[in-house]
């Protein structure tokens, strides 16, 4: 049995009269690619909002790495290694791609704010260090060559990928995905599987994703949590909840009865 | 001749850059602030004490003309120290709120100022000793402090602290869930600029010779916002450039009299419209398609 990295217990959440998330209850585990599906409006992003700390839950327990993260600023949250992309991409758009992914590896950063303004030995060597590193990951995603250009002039299918750089330079060991596929054309859909597991390997990550393409999602993951209406009303392996009664009424419907993997 | 006739006005447009470049560093973080003025006030008057009051006669005639970088320094630690007890409470709040609180604050600033005794009230303290003769001479207080402050701005940019700036004003959200302290990280931005401010005060206090409740005033904390956002807020320059051009021009338009006002507004206006990222951004694209 491996590790448990994030636990949720019971956790809801609602805006107002509206239950966006009401009492979720789950366990992700070392190494997992775990889905999180449902209708639009289930409550996924919320969840992850949750999660991630940047909204605060109005009951319920979330635990990360074996910790109780409720209460934690986003930012302890993502420097315990927790690092996440967002449906409606957010890049620090007036920035050049590089900055997007330096930005966080402040994070590691071992040297002082007068060392760096001075440009003494230990800072530039950090520099060196950073610069290695983010262009690594550019060229991971196929960004390197455009290092230099400005987070806002990249097409659609660019600004995901670098925001996944960026999320990467924070050394997650969970990486959560909204919607990654959104947006993209079939031929992109298709790299992306196996982007995303070429990822859990290469850094030992944990993935929880969130997405509406069901063949990705069924080819993809380890496991799913299905919500429906803030519920969860199924989680399991992909063939399993495929053939879940209240699965297909609920999300899958009469046209994804049967879909294709 | 030309030095001595604008040397006022040189040495006006260095230091009303080093107050805008004040507000650049909040800005650099996304932050609106107009408290600046206010830690200028403050830097003034710890200057005008200094070379005036009684209690420090032995400290100037110990230290001579080494009195002056000694009061630079208290005004540094002064207004970078009381730039801490604002900063954290004030930059919990966002936007137009920050700046209403920053407002807020220079208000409370003038109120203690003028019922206190060692400010001398209303009519605050005159005959700051003066260390140069010409108004040009100046220049050796504010000419190095702007060209040190252009390099910190330069290098900023290129830093770990200036790319967590940066993130912030980008997107604060984001720079949060990628583990950028933000608060800790405003908070930096603003007291960078309130120092700056207070050693600028302290530097202007015997370059205007007397000092008051009037340095503060609302109008001068528009005036220094308004150099970042015409000069450009997003280049090194912008300061700089703003606060010439906004200082210069009622001078060059000196022939068109009354008008000359009107000129002022229309070149304001016309900026804000048609210059969003402000001269240093009208300058960066021209050389872009220079370049094309
Ligand atoms: N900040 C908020 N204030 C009020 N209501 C909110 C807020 N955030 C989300 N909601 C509501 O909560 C519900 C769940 O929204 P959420 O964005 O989590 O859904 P989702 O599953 O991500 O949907 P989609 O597939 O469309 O992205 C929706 O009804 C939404 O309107
Ligand atoms: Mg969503």
């Amino acid at each position: 049995m491996s590790e448990t990295i994030l636990q949720l217990d019971g956790v809801s959440r609602s805006f107002g009269g509206l239950m966006a998330v009401g009492d979720v209850s789950f366990s992700v585990q070392a190494g997992e690619i775990f889905g999180l599906i449902g209708p639009n409006g289930a409550g996924k992003t919320t969840l992850f909002n949750l999660v991630s700390g940047i909204t605060p839950v109005s009951a319920g327990r979330i635990g990360f790495l074996g910790r109780d993260i409720l209460g934690l600023a986003p930012h302890k949250v993502a420097g315990m290694g927790m690092a996440r992309t967002f449906q409606n991409i957010r890049l620090f758009a007036g920035m050049s791609v590089l900055d997007n992914v330096r930005a966080p590896m402040q994070a590691f950063s071992r040297t002082g704010f007068f060392s760096d303004l001075l440009g003494l030995p230990a800072s530039r060597a950090q520099e060196a260090q950073i610069m290695a590193t983010a262009m690594d990951l550019l060229n991971l995603v196929g960004l390197g060559a455009k290092a230099r250009a400005a987070a806002s002039s990249l097409p659609y299918g660019e600004r995901r990928r670098l925001e996944i750089a960026r999320a990467l330079a924070l050394r997650p060991k969970l990486l959560l995905l909204d919607e990654p596929a959104a947006g993209l054309n079939l031929a992109e859909k298709a790299e992306l599987s196996d982007f995303i597991r070429d990822l859990r390997s290469r850094f030992d990550l944990t993935v929880l994703i969130i997405e509406h393409h069901v063949p990705l999602v069924m080819g993809l993951c380890d496991r799913l949590a299905v919500l429906n209406f803030g519920r969860l009303i199924c989680q399991g392996r992909p063939e399993e909840v495929r053939c879940d009664k209240s699965v297909i009424d609920a999300y899958l419907g009469d046209s994804h009865a049967a879909p294709r993997t | 001749m030309f030095l001595e006739n604008y040397g006022f006005l040189i040495v006006a447009i260095v230091q009303q850059a080093l107050l805008g470049m004040s507000l650049w560093y909040p800005l650099m973080a996304g932050q609106l602030s107009l408290a600046s003025i206010g830690f200028y006030s403050l830097g003034g008057y710890i200057a005008a004490i200094m070379g005036t009051s009684p209690a420090f006669a032995a400290w100037r005639e110990a230290l001579g003309p080494a009195l002056y970088p000694v009061e630079w320094l208290i005004a540094l630690a002064a207004s970078a120290l009381l730039g801490l007890a604002v900063g954290i409470p004030a930059l919990r709040l966002r936007g137009i709120y920050l700046a209403l609180a920053t407002i807020a604050f220079v208000q409370v600033l003038n109120v203690v100022v003028l019922v206190l005794d060692v400010t001398g009230g209303a009519v605050g303290l005159f005959g700051i000793p003066q260390p140069f003769e010409s108004r040009l001479g100046y220049l050796w207080f504010f000419g190095p402090l702007l060209a040190v402050m252009l390099i910190f701005s330069a290098r900023l940019t290129r830093t770990v602290a200036g790319r967590s700036f940066m993130a912030i004003r980008e997107d604060e959200l984001a720079a949060q869930a990628m583990g950028i302290p933000t608060t800790f990280e405003k908070v930096r931005a603003f007291v960078i600029g309130c120092g700056l401010a207070g050693v600028v005060g302290a530097m202007s206090a015997p370059f205007l010779n007397t000092w008051n409740a009037r340095q503060s005033s609302f109008d001068a904390s528009v005036a220094c916002l308004a150099y970042v956002l015409i000069g450009g807020a997003r280049s090194v320059w912008g300061p700089l450039l703003g606060a010439a051009l906004l200082v210069a021009l009622p001078e060059v338009l000196r022939p068109l009299k009354d008008a000359r006002l009107i000129m002022n507004g229309i070149v304001l206006v016309v900026a804000c419209i048609y210059l969003p990222q402000g001269i240093a951004g009208l300058l960066a694209s021209l050389r872009r398609r220079e370049a094309a």
